[in-house]
């Protein structure tokens, strides 16, 4: 034997042997319902779930969660897959410090792979406003280092003052749709509980390009309940406070038009679109109230669902025979199968509790179709 | 008769160095070889000429202070033939008898007669217990590092000898002392002195020279190899990836050394030794009983715990004239690697890290005289610079391997920078870089308890000793029964050290600040000894000063030095065949300068007590008396008997500090007693086979002052129901080890032993060694669940005694031009599971079943929330009703209980498991 060959030998017999890694913790993950159906249940968490968003390739949501861990009652942004399982991340304020207030991560929007907006309060636990509020942008892959963009409350151009906002859509990589929503804090009876009552104010178009946020209120949606876009984000869908018809405003031409009237089935609010087909929350647990002091408020706590072939305008009641009641529908992005993920409650017992989501646990639930 | 002719002639060969020198030396009688008389003015000569010493009217010659090696050795005298033997082989303090017998020129040479007696064993002058490990052994016996092999002496527990705490032990390499004197009782000395560079190495307990100090338990001489006359190399590859089934630890280890002639007599030596292993410190742990737990399919390998350590070391040797040499010496350590933290098992990314780095720069200016001066002298001026630098805490990032567990990148932690600049004022911040630690939901088991994620411990530990060493060193030669000794050095070092926990948070409440220290100490000591023989009688009486100084102001008041006076004593005598050596010494070594400083790290968080440092430590102390008997029953054979006394005083401990029990402060107040008889007893190593057994009982036992026991053991007055706390409590020492016995055998065969294979000998030259070792067990105290009473005597119980077995087995293999060998070491060959420590509240490794079960609870009590299916922590085993919600404490107390018991799975209570090194090696 030579040295070249021992060598040689000796290279071979170690390259040969990878090393793997010891020991690693079993995958207890999960990327599918805990129990498959329609709709199906995804989330059991004791706290509240609401206000879904997809992210753009439809591989997942977002949701804000009620944590029940802590006293402090903390809201999260979770991510689950498509098709539900486990949340595989988790957006909170995790400094000890703040154990003790309040703090909300909410209405979670997410453009591209990257770009999140999402709205932030702090407050001491127990109050019934929070101290603190902002609307913020930021990235994914580091959310709390994420810039505050809007201040909450604010005041638009015409004067409104909106105090929070909703139905985050995005046109493009700086420029964002939603809902500003007034908020209001009363007891609809002597005796009955604190309730926040968030009625829809208009949509406002903000464009994020410059050094400052630049906020453009959309004409004609004063009194704005919902607010959505076309897949192709070149069209407004909404729907306004006491009214049942869906409207429509094409981008940029801003033509006018109505998608749909949904008669004396109830208000329409709540709506999602995807391609042809578009989805709202009609009547059920809804009121409109014009009331001297506070000004128009509609108190909502869930309808029915009714989806809507708007070639056609054939209408369909989603799981009609369930006594459940829906709010905030979100179609996921186009794809092979067609999913609605909603909020979805326990009807409301009462006169104390109708109309209201205080004391009511939403989750959240998958609606499949081929 | 002719051991008695031995001994007769080892003490005409006069007087030789005391143990734990660096060198030997050469002595013996010139004779005519025709009339047996012995021939004056015969110059006889090693190195070329360049040392030597010349024969006295009757033939006597000594030349001393000869480097451990092997040497040729010249005889020359007008008028006769020359005589000339290589292959001499000096030891370290021992003398090496060669007798030459010479021919006149006139008369025609049949043979030329240079007979070597090497007899250390009945060597009356070499008093000290001493143990040797020869290059020869490094090579053959199944060990890989110096302290594996110092650690086969007699008595050795690790690093511990006689009973004696780590960092007791000093070093003495080629000469020139290094210590650590920073942490050596808890750390390492930060360099590695690669093995192949050894030309011996010993382990001396009693009776060390006064030339050497800071040591109270034994003197680690290490002698290393120059650089040939002529080119040789080795390259050394051994790993353990050809093995299966669990016996992969990832080892790889690559050695390379060469050693030749430069110019002008110049010769260099350099060595480079790197290891790296996936698990740097393998644990044969037990599996854990719960099957969910990922270690039950990987039993074997602790992840998180790599290391590799790279050491580099070169050495030239400058001859100037005939006189003068100069040896330079330089040693570079790295050792770095990941430490598995059980409350990172499944975040491993947030366990911490530890970087250890050492040099060691020396020059030696040797004068000798010529060999013909009427009062030899030897003289060496030593320069030395050492230094250390550790780190612990949380990497910047994690390693990306490149070749097994080598990185090729330095690690860095941290706060690292911050910490090397003592910066405690930004560290009162939380210390970017850290994050908020938070429960991890990537268990088995779901619930927020025990394990970690999202961020370290915190802690930012970090620590630098430096120290310029001068020493001078002179050997002075009164006639051929007589040798003086005298010397001085000087040590002027600097000690940093800083240390931060909970970086993630800010100092306040409960996050004490960092803690740091700045000082420069000061150290050096004095010495003369004589060596000399009366008639039948060897005698050896030294004096050693020592004195140090912390360079700390302690209150706006410098504190001076500390001093100690140390005589060393030793009588020898030979009777009827039998050395017997009685010796007595006094040893003083300066504490570890840590103690010097508040310790708020290690302390507070293992034991959660505050440690105040005293400036105002003085020397710790023992004094030992060993009387021994040394015999050579036949050629082959010898046998040793000691029986030792060591008295140890000054012992530093802990006093209470004001009235809260957990806060002390160190100071020189424990002592006690070491006794012990040892035998040794050997076969060298002849007709191919060598076999060296050895025993100890011991007996280590400290009277201690100890506050923590102390107030650990009150005892109730019966009259009265007073509370008593003794003044002193008497226990068993940590290392106190009542039987050691180690069998060493060593066996090589005849190249041409065993069946032919093939026109071959498969089992030619076969070399094999096997370490076999009982040892009973360390003690141990017991305390309650919450640490503060003890439930058992201070060190009164005892671990499980244990054995284990070593082997190596070499093939040497030709190579064409060069020689190679192939070679298989098998550490703890049957895999026996040995427990190391115990749990203080169980005295077992594991935790009761029902501390087990309260901390589980208590958990729970915690974090008593449900466990959705969406949630990252469900785990669908635990859902017993299949509602898609892990709620109420008959679903989730389960999960904490499996949780606490994966937790509290002892790990590093248990030893190394059986390890295989299976090695190529190439020489030319």
């Amino acid at each position: 034997m030579t040295i070249r060959h021992f060598l040689l030998f000796t290279a071979l017999a170690v390259g040969a042997c990878s090393h793997e890694e010891p020991f690693d913790t079993p995958d207890t993950g999960s990327d599918r319902p805990f129990q498959p159906g329609t709709p199906a249940r995804l989330t059991y968490n004791p706290g509240t779930d609401q206000h879904p968003s997809w992210a753009d390739d439809g591989g997942s949501f977002f949701y804000s969660s009620q944590r029940y861990s802590t006293p402090d009652g903390d809201r999260c942004i979770a991510q689950l897959p498509a098709t539900g399982g486990s949340a595989f991340r988790t957006i909170c304020n995790p400094n000890p410090a703040a154990e003790d207030s309040s703090d909300t991560f909410d209405s979670p929007s997410l453009f591209g792979d990257d770009r999140l907006l999402y709205v932030r309060t702090a407050s001491r636990p127990g109050a019934t406003a929070p101290n603190t509020a902002g609307v913020y942008v930021g990235s994914l892959a580091d959310p709390l280092s994420a810039a505050r963009v809007l201040p909450l409350p604010y005041t638009v151009p015409g004067g409104r003052t909106h105090g929070m906002i909703s139905m985050a859509r995005w046109l493009g990589r700086n420029q964002v749709m939603y809902l500003g929503q007034s908020v209001i804090y009363a007891r609809e009876c002597n005796g009955c509980a604190l309730d926040t009552i968030i009625t829809g104010l208009e949509v406002v178009e903000m464009d994020l390009g410059g050094a400052q946020p630049t906020l453009t209120v959309v004409p004609g949606t004063y009194g704005a309940s919902s607010v959505a876009l076309s897949t192709t984000r070149d069209t407004l869908y909404y729907t306004l406070i006491n009214d049942s018809r869906v409207y429509r405003i094409a981008l940029p031409s801003a033509q006018f038009s109505i998608a749909h009237d949904f008669g004396a089935q109830g208000i329409a609010r709540d709506v999602t679109v995807l391609g042809s087909r578009l989805v709202a929350v009609v009547g059920g647990e809804v009121a409109y109230i014009d009331d001297p002091l506070l000004g128009p408020i509609q108190p909502d706590g869930g309808g029915a669902l009714i989806s809507v072939d708007l070639v056609t305008g054939a209408e369909t009641i989603l799981q009609a025979q369930t006594p459940m009641v829906f709010r905030r529908p979100e179609f996921a992005p186009a794809g092979s199968t067609v999913r609605l993920v909603v909020e979805g409650y326990e009807p409301g017992v009462g006169p104390q509790t109708r109309h209201q989501l205080v004391s009511r646990v939403g989750e959240l639930y998958l609606f499949e179709a081929p | 008769m002719r051991a008695r002719l031995l001994a007769g002639v080892a003490l005409l060969a006069c007087a030789a160095p005391l143990a734990a020198q660096s060198t030997g030396a050469i002595a013996g009688v010139v004779t005519d070889a025709q009339t047996g008389r012995g021939l004056a003015n015969v110059t006889v000569t090693v190195e070329d000429g360049r040392r030597g010493a010349v024969s006295d009217s009757a033939g006597r010659y000594r030349i001393r202070e000869v480097r451990s090696g092997t040497y040729t050795l010249r005889a020359v005298l007008i008028g006769y033939t020359p005589a000339q033997r290589e292959s001499l082989v000096v030891q370290a303090s021992g003398t090496l008898v060669v007798n030459v017998a010479m021919t006149p020129t006139s008369v025609p040479v049949d043979s030329i007669s240079i007979q070597a007696v090497k007899d250390p064993v009945l060597d009356p002058m070499a008093v000290g217990t001493t143990v040797k490990v020869t290059a020869e052994e490094l090579r053959r016996l199944p060990v890989s590092t110096l302290d594996e092999a110092i650690s086969l002496s007699a008595g050795a527990v690790g690093q511990s000898y006689r009973g004696g705490r780590l960092g007791q032990q000093s070093f003495v390499l080629d000469g020139m002392g290094v210590k650590n004197q920073l942490d050596a009782s808890t750390n390492s000395l930060g360099v590695r002195i690669p093995t192949s560079m050894v030309t011996e190495a010993s382990l001396t307990t009693n009776a060390f020279s006064a030339r050497y100090g800071q040591a109270l338990s034994g003197i680690v001489n290490v002698v290393t190899m120059d650089g040939g006359p002529t080119w040789h190399g080795q390259a050394t590859y051994e790993s353990d990836r050809l093995f299966t089934g669990g016996a992969d630890f990832g080892l790889d280890r690559l050695i390379l050394q060469a050693d030749g002639p430069l110019v002008a007599g110049i010769t260099f030596l350099g060595v480079v030794d790197a290891t790296g292993r996936m698990d740097a410190s393998p644990v044969s742990a037990p599996p854990p009983t719960d099957p969910l737990d990922p270690r039950t399919d990987a039993v074997a390998m602790l992840p998180h715990n790599s290391g590799e350590q790279l050491d580099l070391a070169g050495k030239l040797m400058i001859p100037i004239g005939r006189q003068q040499t100069l040896r330079l010496f330089g040693l570079y350590g790295e050792q770095q690697g990941l430490l598995y933290d059980q409350l990172f098992k499944y975040e491993l990314g947030f366990a911490p890290a530890q970087r250890i780095t050492g040099g060691l720069v020396t020059a030696d200016l040797q004068h000798a005289s010529l060999p013909g001066a009427r009062t030899p002298l030897v003289a060496d001026l030593r320069v030395g610079w050492y230094g250390k630098d550790f780190h612990r805490g949380e990497l910047v990032s994690q390693p990306d391997y490149k070749f097994g567990a080598f990185t090729g990148e330095t690690f860095h932690f941290k706060g690292e920078e911050m910490a090397e600049r003592l910066d405690t004022a930004a560290a009162n911040a939380a210390v970017a870089g850290f994050s908020n630690p938070t429960f991890s939901t990537s268990t088995p088991w779901g619930v927020p308890a025990f394990f970690l994620t999202g961020g370290s411990r915190g802690e930012i530990a970090y620590n630098h000793f430096e120290e310029f060493r001068t020493q001078l060193d002179a050997t002075i030669g009164l006639g051929h029964s007589t040798d003086l000794f005298v010397g001085a050095q000087y040590l002027g070092q600097q000690v940093q050290t800083f240390q931060r926990i909970q970086a993630y948070l800010p100092v306040g409440d409960s996050v004490p600040p960092a803690s740091a220290s700045d000082f420069s100490p000061q150290a050096g000591s004095a010495y003369t000894e004589v060596q000399t023989r009366l008639t039948d009688l060897a005698f050896s009486a030294g004096l050693r000063y020592d004195y140090f100084d912390p360079g700390m102001d302690l209150n706006d008041t410098q504190l001076g030095q500390q001093s100690s006076l140390n005589p060393r004593f030793a009588v020898s005598t030979v009777l009827s065949g039998a050395t017997l050596v009685a010796t007595y010494g006094r040893f003083s070594m300066p504490p570890d300068l840590q103690y010097l400083v508040d310790a708020t790290f290690d302390d507070s968080t293992r034991t959660g007590r505050y440690r105040r440092g005293n400036p105002n430590l003085g020397f710790e102390q023992s004094n030992q008396f060993e009387f021994s008997l040394r015999l050579r029953p036949r050629e082959l054979f010898t046998l040793r008997i000691g029986a030792y006394v060591k008295k140890l005083d000054g012992l530093v401990s802990t006093i209470p500090l004001g009235t809260n029990p957990d806060s002390s402060i160190f100071g020189n107040t424990d002592y006690g007693s070491v006794k012990g008889l040892e035998i040794l007893a050997a076969k060298e190593m002849a007709h191919g086979w060598g076999l060296q057994v050895s025993y100890v009982l011991q007996q280590a036992t400290a009277t201690s002052t100890n506050a923590f026991l102390r107030l650990q053991m009150p005892t109730i007055e019966p009259g009265t129901g007073d509370t008593i706390y003794p003044g002193r409590v008497e226990y068993p020492l940590d290392y106190d080890q009542r039987h050691n016995f180690t069998a060493i055998f060593q066996s090589v065969l005849n190249p041409t032993a065993g069946p032919v294979v093939l026109g071959g000998h498969p089992l030619g030259a076969l070399e094999a060694a096997a370490i076999l070792r009982y040892q009973s067990g360390l003690p141990y105290s017991t305390y309650n669940a919450t640490g503060d009473s003890l439930t058992s005597d201070p060190n009164g119980l005892r671990l499980p005694s244990y054995s284990t077995a070593d082997f190596l087995l070499r093939k040497p293999i030709p190579l064409g031009r060069v020689m190679g060998s192939i070679y298989l070491d098998i550490r703890n060959v049957f895999n026996v599971t040995r427990v190391e420590s115990v749990r203080r509240d169980t005295g077992t490794p594991d935790i009761d079943e029902d501390a087990l079960q309260a901390q589980a609870k208590a958990t729970y009590d915690a974090h008593p929330e449900p466990i959705p299916y969406e949630s990252p922590r469900y785990r669908a085993y635990a859902d017993l009703d299949a509602n898609g919600i892990i709620a109420g404490e008959g679903e989730l107390l389960p999960l904490y209980v499996r949780a606490a018991r994966d937790y509290n799975t002892p790990v590093f209570q248990y030893g190394s498991p059986r390890l295989f090194r299976l090695g190529f090696e190439v020489m030319f």
